[in-house]
């Protein structure tokens, strides 16, 4: 059981500071995560968006040391509560785990036990870390089934996972995610694997309950639609690296970096007068054993020169709080 | 090309893992497993000594020195002699001969007969599955040694006989991975896509069930030809299967056993052979498993002889 | 609609399920279609759309009876799919073809890739020499974007976008007239899905193809089809052409889904108020009686329960299947939401 330890004043949460994560292949090394530096703060949403290979689930397993290391290679800084997430010990960063910084998971299915009921599941973060027993425990996993919208809590806390449908699970996994009140709940593609009117309900239980706990929300996803309606800021992943980061209506609308207007211009939206064909992104995403010295979009950016492939390009921002990495202003691009 | 068609191949890109071809992988996966290359080398040895017996061996197998009979190891006679004073060394090399043929004659009847049954009930399921299996299970329910002797009583002793009984012996087995691995190819996605082309049922288990079920199949092979080995020399060391004068391996543990206190060489350098020759199978088997097909687990070998 | 392309009525696919007792007796069917109608003009695009469950893939695979239909039938350019014999319905998958969702299961590992795109090809003897095969196999890779040179390659050596292109290449190897997509985007990156749907997109144009699209991507399927079908625990709830759908929807559930999809654009997604489902979807092995969304309807009232609401038309070509105003459905007009 670990000691109750005093809330974080500050009003930023997590502050992460050139995080790399590296892999041994026996073809390799696969930089899967190359340099990125981000901050978090209390109440507000972050939202990580990325495709697959972009390092945005990698790079949040590694802040709570959650990648085997052989073969993963975690470099960098992770600033919470005045320490450092990626130095702690064993024991250090079990104290934060499901305590102060917790994570839930794309799929409910395999991210819960199918031998142990959601009660004993729920239960165990709260007798670890807030040690509570018996049936005072019982009774705080009861309030929180009630909480994330489970009905009859008190008798569904001795079902199985298998009992509950996939909606219903993943509101089982914010609850043992919540449980301890965490100043930071990270949620790694929480409703890819929902349909999109369940997907619809929790997203609504995720924003209410932030506004009740005023924690601070990373929600990593490839949905620009999610990302629209949940986040306060966005990033833009791709190759390991931050492409562009804003203000949420400050990204959409302006949308500065190519890949950041590609993917929203690929996108089909709903809306009769539009032109029938998508403007697709040209190629494939980066191999993370091959990645270029230069702008890992390089090889599919319509506005690519020489430059790019060999020089990698620094962070311009245009106003503060928006950042991109391109070599070249918006108004160079598209006029 | 077309403009629209050269944006199409600009929007695909090109494949991005590197070619290498599939044989070629798995022999690197073995490689470099040191166990398998020792048992692929001892068993290359094996076959070259098989091969060549007649021109290595420096003595016939009749060829007696009464002489130096029960004469230890010596440079005139490397494995010492046994009790009629023939050459122990030549009569292990040739007996590898017999060893490996009956092995892989055996195991190939096995898979002749047993892959088309595992095969067929795995694809077709119901009724058909029903009976071949429990007609396996028949046979599967007799301890090994057992039926390969009760198959011989009804046959008769003899080489051809050995192959036979110890062939229908380990049927069972590769009919039981095959229908294992059937069911679940069967319920691939790539296997609908081929009946939506209109392809028979003939074609699927030919050109896409069978292809997938194969890596099971070989380990399995691999690490049945190492019991079918001990199964002749359990045979011949009966007094079944191979007849004099024609040596086994078996055999000449079981001659040996009078001798045991007085020229131990006559069992030791058999039992090494055949020591050598189930190891070197094992280890390549172990070693093609795990380079054909990681998840595989070893298929329970209770149909070990001493069973 | 005068001679469509595919006509379905009253299609039902039941799988009957089995007690673990000794005897191992049917105790109930699972009615993953339980009466479907619907028809696709030649050359046109159906979607079908629903959530987990509905039965959408499973009408999609019974209408080529990968899965036999129990009941219903099935009708292409006049031929009752149903009853033809063995070699007629490999005649027939010469002309529908069918697209899978999974780019990796849905090509098989051991064959490259010409292999794969010409074994519909061999299958039905199209083609004279071995010479003619590998030149229309060449022609079908660049038809959909693959460079002909990587046709002895094997599908694990390309990305997932690339093996759905091979599928497609497959897909339209013997000159189909009508093709199956089930989910051909859902498993692929965002930046990828543009691409292929623009190249099923061309495809369609250039080789007169009719599709059956079927997606739970609501943003997707409105901007592919021209007409839309959704689907609700084995029953088709609501069918429109693609304006109508968006602009008008008249069944309850077409109208949750709307509101659920989420819009990448932050001013609408975060001013818009959601209409939100209660509870979960029923169970496809005892679902409710009369009209099997009454269990999550905001509207639902006495009738629902009793009588099961039948897909009429409400306005041209507009068809809905619920008891609100007399079998029209939602009034936009006269439900405030």
């Amino acid at each position: 059981m670990t000691a109750p330890a005093p809330r974080p004043t500050a009003d930023r949460v997590l502050t992460v500071d050139d995080l790399r994560v590296s892999f041994g292949t026996r073809t390799g090394v696969a930089r899967v995560v190359n340099g990125i530096s981000y901050h978090v703060d209390r109440g507000e949403t972050l939202a990580i968006v990325g495709e697959s290979g972009s390092g945005k689930s990698v790079s949040a397993l590694s802040l709570l040391q959650l990648l085997p290391t052989p073969p993963a290679r975690v470099e960098g800084i992770a600033t919470f509560d005045g320490r450092d997430l990626l130095s702690l010990s064993e024991g250090g960063i079990r104290a934060i785990r499901g305590n102060r910084v917790a994570m839930i998971f794309q799929d409910p299915m395999t991210s819960l036990n199918p031998v142990r009921t959601i009660g004993r599941q729920l239960m165990e973060p709260i007798e670890l870390h807030l040690g509570l027993r018996g049936d005072a425990a019982r009774g705080r996993a009861i309030d929180l089934l009630q909480t994330v919208g489970i009905p009859s809590p008190e008798r569904r806390i001795d079902d199985y996972p298998h009992q509950f449908s996939g909606g219903m699970r993943q509101r089982v996994m914010i609850a043992i995610g919540i449980s301890c009140e965490p100043d930071l709940l990270i949620a790694d593609e929480a409703t890819t694997a929902l349909d999109v009117t369940t997907q619809a309900q929790i997203v609504e239980e995720m924003e209410s309950l932030q506004s009740r706990l005023g924690m601070a929300l990373v929600w990593i996803t490839h949905d620009l639609g999610v990302v629209a309606g949940i986040a306060d800021r966005v990033m833009v992943l791709y190759g390991g690296r931050i492409m562009e980061e804003a203000a949420v209506s400050e990204l959409y609308a302006q949308r500065r970096h190519p890949y950041t207007r590609g993917l929203l211009e690929s996108l089909p939206t709903p809306g009769v007068d539009r032109p029938h064909r998508l403007t697709a992104i040209p190629g494939l995403p980066p191999n993370p054993s091959r990645m270029p010295p230069g702008c890992p979009f390089e090889p599919r950016c319509p506005h690519a020169v020489e430059r790019c492939a060999t020089e990698r390009p620094q962070y311009r921002s245009p106003v503060p709080g928006h950042r991109v990495a391109c070599h070249f202003e918006p108004e160079e691009l598209y006029g | 090309m077309t403009d629209r068609a050269s944006q199409r191949t600009l929007d695909a890109g090109e494949p991005p893992v590197e070619h290498r071809s599939r044989l070629r992988t798995t022999f690197e996966t073995v490689r470099r497993n040191r166990l398998a290359v020792i048992g692929g080398v001892v068993l290359t040895a094996l076959a070259v000594v098989a091969l060549f017996a007649d021109a290595i061996a420096p003595y016939t197998i009749n060829e007696v020195d009464v002489a130096n009979r029960l004469a230890p190891p010596s440079t005139t006679y490397p494995f010492g002699t046994d009790e009629l004073g023939r050459d122990v060394f030549s009569r292990v090399i040739i007996a590898s001969r017999v060893s490996l043929r009956v092995g892989f004659i055996a195991v190939g009847l096995a898979l002749v007969i047993g892959v088309p049954i595992g095969l067929i009930a795995g694809y077709f399921g119901r009724t058909i599955d029903s009976i071949l299996m429990r007609a396996m299970d028949v046979l599967f329910s007799f301890p090994a040694i057992l039926l390969a002797i009760a198959i011989l009583a009804a046959l008769g002793s003899g080489i051809t006989n050995a192959m036979l009984a110890i062939g229908i012996v380990y049927t069972p087995i590769f009919a039981r991975i095959t229908r294992g691995s059937v069911l679940s190819v069967r319920e691939s996605v790539f296997v609908t896509a081929a009946r939506s082309l209109g392809a028979t049922d003939a074609r699927i288990i030919r050109t896409h069930i069978l292809p997938n079920v194969l890596a099971p199949i070989i380990v399995q092979a691999s690490l049945s030809l190492a019991f079918a080995i001990l199964a002749e020399a359990a045979l011949s060391f009966l007094g079944l299967g191979v007849q004099p004068p024609a040596p086994a391996w078996g055999r000449m543990l079981n001659e040996a056993q009078g001798f045991l206190a007085s020229a131990p060489w006559m069992a030791i350098f058999p039992g090494v052979a055949i020591l050598l020759t189930v190891m070197a199978f094992n280890f390549l088997g172990d070693g093609l498993r795990d380079a054909l097909d990681p998840q595989q687990r070893s298929v329970i070998e209770s149909r070990g002889i001493t069973a | 609609m005068a001679d469509p392309l595919v006509r379905v009525e009253g299609l039902e696919v039941h799988f009957p399920v089995y007690g673990s007792g000794l005897l191992r007796r049917q105790t109930g069917r699972v009615r993953a279609v339980d009466g479907v109608d619907f028809v696709i003009g030649r050359g046109e695009t159906l979607g079908l759309v629903g959530e987990s469950g509905c039965g959408k893939s499973t009408t999609g695979m019974s209408l080529l009876r990968l899965v036999e239909p129990t009941g219903g039938s099935v009708t292409f350019d006049g031929v009752d799919v149903r009853a033809v014999g063995r070699s007629d319905l490999r005649a027939l998958r010469r002309r529908v073809a069918m697209i899978f969702q999974d780019p990796f299961a849905s090509l098989d590992p051991r064959m490259s890739v010409s292999d794969i795109v010409s074994e519909p090809i061999v299958i039905h003897g199209l083609a004279q020499s071995k010479d003619a095969r590998n030149r229309r196999v060449g022609d079908l890779l660049e038809m959909v974007g693959l460079n002909p040179d990587y046709r002895n390659r094997y599908p694990h050596e390309f990305s997932g976008g690339q093996r759905q292109r091979v599928g497609i290449a497959r897909a339209i190897a013997t000159e189909p007239d009508f093709i199956i997509c089930d989910e051909p985007i859902a498993a692929l990156d965002v930046s990828i899905q543009a691409q292929i749907m623009n190249l099923l997109e061309d495809l369609q144009a250039e080789l007169g193809l009719t599709y059956l699209f079927i997606a739970h991507d609501l943003s997707a399927v409105q901007h592919f089809s021209d007409r839309i079908a959704v689907m609700y625990l084995g029953k088709i709830v609501e069918t429109a052409d693609r304006r109508g759908l968006s602009e008008h929807p008249r069944h309850p559930y077409t109208e949750a889904l709307l509101s659920a999809v989420p819009v990448p654009d932050p001013e609408i997604e975060q001013a818009r108020t959601r209409i939100l489902l209660e509870g979960d979807v029923p169970s496809p092995l005892d679902p409710p009686s009369g009209c099997r969304f009454r269990t999550r309807c905001r509207f639902a009232f006495e009738r629902c329960p009793v009588e099961v609401p039948e897909l009429l038309e409400a306005t041209d070509g507009h068809h809905v299947a619920c008891h609100l105003n007399a079998g029209r459905g939602l009034d936009r007009s006269t439900t405030a939401v």
